[in-house]
């Protein structure tokens, strides 16, 4: 059973983690988003942005592995093979630019257990070395119980 | 392109947008993104999982879906929130799906300051 006393912990903040065009290329290309903003940096300038524009499920390539740190820790005792994600939302405070330099907290919201599964929120809070925020990344995961 | 003012109203759909994904693009996601479970690219684990083969990772869809509204706005810095529902697969009743094509459509409720868009 998952250890109901992480429920309403955060976990140390992970980061940085740099922002690199080619990985905004890379990861644009894998949605098949082709906006000139995030493979070509002097239409992103001319747009007014200061560099390539990250597509909007960006934060999934940083805030993913922070997540899948946590579930397969042995201590928090979550079923990781049979996990599916229920719902994902993505709130901006702005948008997310190569060279940005960005600092991920994870929050352990909600865990509940309901018709032979459990559900657990987790939510990542995505900033600058600042404390800028920048983004809010929330999804509901769920395993057999 | 690029959307104008004045010209959306509540109740708009906006064109539809088809997905053929293969498994190529599946292995792309997994390398870019960093998700490399299995499920997504190896027949042998997802039928031992109880799917009749390997499924999209559901932020592919989350992404290549988005791309409804990304390509509407003409830029994305312009998404405020976004989100989804994943409905399929079920883990209780086992019915996995992965639809070779996905064609979508957007109605678009529109508030004062804001619009929202529903799948």
């Amino acid at each position: 059973l998952p250890d109901e006393s992480f429920v309403g912990r955060a976990l140390p903040t992970s980061g940085p983690y740099q922002v690199g065009r080619e990985k905004i290329r890379e990861f644009a290309t894998a949605i098949g988003d082709s906006s000139p903003l995030s493979h070509d940096v002097d239409a992103a300038r001319a747009a007014g942005h200061p560099d390539l524009v990250a597509p909007p499920t960006f934060s999934t390539t940083f805030a993913m592995p922070v997540i899948e740190g946590f579930l397969k820790d042995p201590d928090f005792g979550w079923d990781y093979t049979r996990m599916v994600h229920g719902d994902q939302r993505i709130v901006f405070s702005r948008p997310i630019f190569a060279g940005d330099e960005l600092f991920t907290t994870l929050h352990v919201d909600t865990l509940s257990t309901r018709a032979g599964s459990h559900f657990l929120t987790l939510r990542c809070e995505v900033a600058t070395a600042a404390e800028e925020p920048v983004a809010t990344f929330t999804g509901l995961l769920v395993t057999q119980a | 392109m690029s959307v104008q003012p004045g010209s959306v109203v509540k109740g708009l759909e906006l064109p539809p947008l088809e997905l053929h994904l293969t498994r190529a693009d599946l292995v792309r996601y997994a390398g870019a993104s960093g998700d490399l479970n299995p499920i997504h690219w190896s027949d042998r684990i997802a039928t031992g999982a109880g799917l009749p083969g390997v499924i999209a990772h559901g932020m592919l869809t989350l992404g290549a879906a988005g791309r409804i509204v990304t390509d509407w706005v003409g830029d994305s810095t312009r998404v405020r929130s976004y989100g989804a529902r994943f409905t399929r697969p079920d883990l209780r009743r086992r019915k996995w799906l992965l639809p070779p094509c996905v064609r979508m459509t957007m109605p678009v409720p529109v508030t004062r300051k804001r619009l929202a868009v529903a799948l």
